[in-house]
């Protein structure tokens, strides 16, 4: 444990000291922020315009709710854009140490690879958490002046840590493939944007079968039910699965070194 | 050469059988393509290895090679547990906990319990969704439907591109538009408008899997509301409650029981509805409704208090109630609530809940009803039939039923409860009763049991008065109880809340810069001093 804690502590020193997690951090909260402000806004003019009769004969008896219009919607680019900064946190974790030779060094220490694994794992996962409270001022603001509901609020933040949890496991897999810091984070953008647009677009023309057994797979498909407030089985056990076999995967390549060579 | 070869030949191998086993695993069977990729991806996969023996032998004589291999069954065995996992969860689709305010996610009770009665009455029913591929109607849509799927084994749906197939047209038999749905069980087909919504849904599926209609008759003759009003705009009418009751498959007619040359009550009269009175039934009358409750009959009556002190009102039905353990009191519900103090609302608008356990309320407890002017009723013993009576309505503590009509009707006049004469609350104002019918001819044409509802308050279910979220579930849950179906009881309210919002320009200036500016501001504002720092000390 205390090994866990040492490796845990470094590179949440490291993330604290680099400037690639203060990047990361104002891009994501820019782009978030930006939607979010739109989204908020664009919502007030809807709810003056629909006080006018015209509109209202247009709308109907349909109600405009602030969760589904603002929350929603501030939740579903908080997922997207994940994508674009989570392989930037996770790149350097073991391809650097690879890359610069720390990694010998670093297991010749009386450490299990799992602990390495998981230090690592843990302090990228801690720095999407600390990411995620200050993305909270912007449903803070809704609640202010508002009335959204708390369950989805609550339902949107697990499924985003959820979301994280796997995509950051797999990019550690990926950057302990590789000691080039470049394919350790184009690949699991890729891999990440490809499973993002499964439940999107790329499934919409397919037949009716194939795009079931697909949505198995798909990124977008076990998010969108969190976002809309509902927590379900097979959404978590998909999250912490992936998250889970890159994990194992991980720690199957890190321990390949000992055998990999000898005759 | 040859080691390149191998890698590519067992690579390309591999995946050929990867492709063809999920091809399996969609399809669930093995056609001439499936069984090609299965056949040349192994062929291919033991070419490899045949090719290069000399390379793998050498491979898999090293010490290397035998970690390699236990590493990768390893991987092989939690890989399988782990999909295993996966596969119990993905077949537990409606484990899910749904935690928005109105359960908005979930599919009604009603929905569910027709779904599930789908496979007691052996009907399959098939959903054609008429969309493009790359509209916008695809993710709402197949959402939707993926819910009733999971549900019930007996629904299939499928969403066709209309555009692309336009034989769809043909097989239909209708008028195709982007966004429509068609619901067919055997020879029967709705069809639905966009935007689907899960009411829309769940009519239609009853639409198509009900064999009979259920006919409702309204009395007229005696100062009731019109089914159908003189000025459409008007909310002094019951348009909208028969609008609801046709959505739900029932046929809506009128009845003038005094004008009919032969049945005074039609035989296919599954259920009569007498709402508000004015004036009294004439005695042939009541006995008509009174033999037609006897042989089984439904009824829904919506009566109004005397608030005339020189006009007692139709009180010629009493009696038939009082058979059916439901007594009318002479008073009119009075309530001072917060509203009442405020002078937003009248004291003879009673907010009301529901109370009881009958199915009729079921999902409607956070409900509020509004009753403009309202008599209240008691359960009383009655030794004419066995009957079970059912509260359904009640008011709050802070009512009680003002008897004194003469001060009621001074402008005014401030009333006030007197404790000896008059009841406080809650009062109940509407019962349901359900009395077994007697006569063994009457019991062998499957007319097992009378069931009325009294609700007293005329104006509960006029169209001013019909709220998506209150009176209008539970009309249609009365009617439904009345009718053969009550095992589909029970539509929550499932529209959203209204919780719109308008921002101030201060707001709106908050709302821009804090999340674009300020907040990554301050992160950049600590990378700064966290970097400076680290030159400084370092």
């Amino acid at each position: 444990m205390r090994n866990f804690w040492t490796i845990y502590k470094r590179e949440i020193k490291y993330y604290a000291t680099s400037p690639v997690a203060y990047v990361v951090f104002i891009i994501y909260l820019f782009l978030v922020g930006m939607i979010f402000a739109r989204a908020f806004m664009q919502f007030s003019d809807l709810s003056a315009q629909i006080q006018h009769p015209m509109f209202r004969q247009y709308y109907g008896q349909q109600n405009l709710n602030i969760t589904e219009g603002v929350i929603q919607a501030f939740f579903g680019v908080a997922g997207f854009f994940l994508i674009f900064v989570l392989p930037l946190l996770t790149m350097r974790l073991l391809a650097e140490e690879k890359r610069m030779g720390t990694s010998e060094l670093l297991f010749s220490y009386p450490v299990r690879d799992s602990q390495v694994l998981l230090g690592k794992y843990f302090a990228s996962l801690t720095m999407v958490f600390i990411l995620f409270l200050l993305t909270s001022v912007c449903p803070a603001m809704v609640a202010a002046w508002g009335r959204p509901e708390p369950g989805v609020i609550l339902a949107g933040y697990l499924g985003l840590f959820l979301l994280s949890a796997g995509f950051l496991a797999f990019g550690l897999f990926v950057s302990a493939c590789t000691e080039n810091q470049v394919i350790a984070s184009v690949v699991p953008f890729g891999v990440m944007f490809l499973l993002w647009l499964l439940g999107n677009y790329l499934l919409q023309d397919m037949p009716q079968n194939i795009r079931m057994f697909l949505y198995e797979f798909s990124a977008t498909e076990h998010y969108r039910p969190f976002v809309e407030g509902s927590i379900g089985l097979k959404d978590v056990a998909y999250n912490l699965m992936f998250a889970f076999i890159s994990l194992y995967l991980a720690l199957q390549v890190m321990g390949s070194r000992k055998w990999r060579g000898q005759q | 050469m040859n080691r390149t070869l191998f890698f590519f030949l067992t690579l390309f191998g591999v995946v050929l059988l990867l492709v063809g086993g999920m091809s399996y695993v969609v399809f669930r069977e093995v056609n001439l393509a499936i069984g090609a990729l299965l056949g040349v991806g192994a062929a291919l996969l033991l070419a490899g290895l045949f090719l290069n023996y000399q390379e793998v032998s050498r491979v898999a004589r090293g010490r290397s090679a035998a970690k390699a291999f236990n590493a990768m069954i390893e991987t092989v065995i939690v890989l399988a547990i782990v999909g295993f996992l996966y596969a119990i969860a993905v077949q537990y689709p409606n484990a899910k906990t749904d935690l928005t305010k109105n359960k908005r996610l979930s599919l009604a009770p009603q929905t569910v319990n027709v779904l599930r009665n789908l496979d007691k009455q052996d009907k399959t029913v098939t959903i054609t969704a008429c969309i493009t591929a790359d509209s916008n109607f695809m993710i709402p849509v197949e959402t939707l439907l993926r819910k009733y799927r999971d549900v019930s084994s007996r629904l299939e749906y499928r969403i066709v591109d209309f555009v692309k197939n336009p034989a769809i047209r043909q097989e239909l038999g209708e008028r195709v538009d982007l966004g429509t749905t068609f619901v067919k069980c055997g020879g029967k087909q709705e069809r639905i408008e966009w935007p689907l919504s899960q009411e829309k849904l769940t009519n239609a599926i009853l639409k198509v899997i009900r064999e009979e209609t259920t006919k409702v008759y309204f009395t007229e003759g005696h100062g009731e509301l019109p089914l159908t009003p003189d000025d459409p705009q008007s909310g002094d009418s019951y348009a909208g409650l028969k609008a609801a009751l046709e959505d739900q498959t029932f046929i809506v007619a009128s009845l003038n029981i005094a004008a009919q040359e032969h049945d005074p009550i039609p035989e296919d009269c599954d259920i009569l509805v007498v709402a508000g009175p004015a004036s009294d039934f004439y005695p042939p009358e009541v006995e008509a409704i009174r033999k037609y409750l006897r042989r089984g009959g439904k009824a829904l009556f919506l009566i109004d208090p005397p608030l005339d002190v020189h006009d007692p009102g139709a009180k010629s039905l009493h009696p038939v109630f009082a058979e059916y353990g439901i007594a009318v009191e002479q008073a009119v519900v009075v309530e001072v609530n917060q509203l009442v103090q405020m002078g937003l609302q009248s004291p003879l608008q009673p907010i009301c809940k529901t109370t009881g356990d009958s199915p009729i309320v079921r999902g409607l407890s956070r409900a509020a009803f509004v009753l403009p002017v309202a008599v209240p009723l008691n359960s009383v013993n009655t030794a004419v039939y066995r009957v079970t009576t059912t509260p359904l309505l009640e008011t709050s503590e802070r009512s009680w039923g003002e008897k004194d009509f003469a001060a009621l009707s001074r402008r005014g006049a401030t009333v006030s409860r007197d404790e000896e004469s008059e009841r406080s609350g809650p009062l109940t104002v509407a019962i349901a009763s359900e009395a077994e019918v007697l006569d063994a001819t009457d019991k062998a044409d499957g007319r097992d049991a009378t069931r009325i509802v009294v609700v007293g308050d005329s104006d509960a279910f006029t169209t001013g008065s019909l709220r998506p979220d209150s009176t209008r579930p539970l009309a249609q849950n009365i009617f439904t109880w009345l009718s053969k179906y009550d095992d589909q009881i029970g539509i929550p309210p499932l529209a959203t809340e209204d919780s719109s919002l308008i921002l101030d320009q201060a707001q709106k200036a908050i709302v821009l810069w804090i999340p674009t500016a300020v907040l990554p501001g301050v992160v950049l504002l600590a990378a700064v001093i966290v970097l400076f720092l680290r030159r400084r000390y370092a």
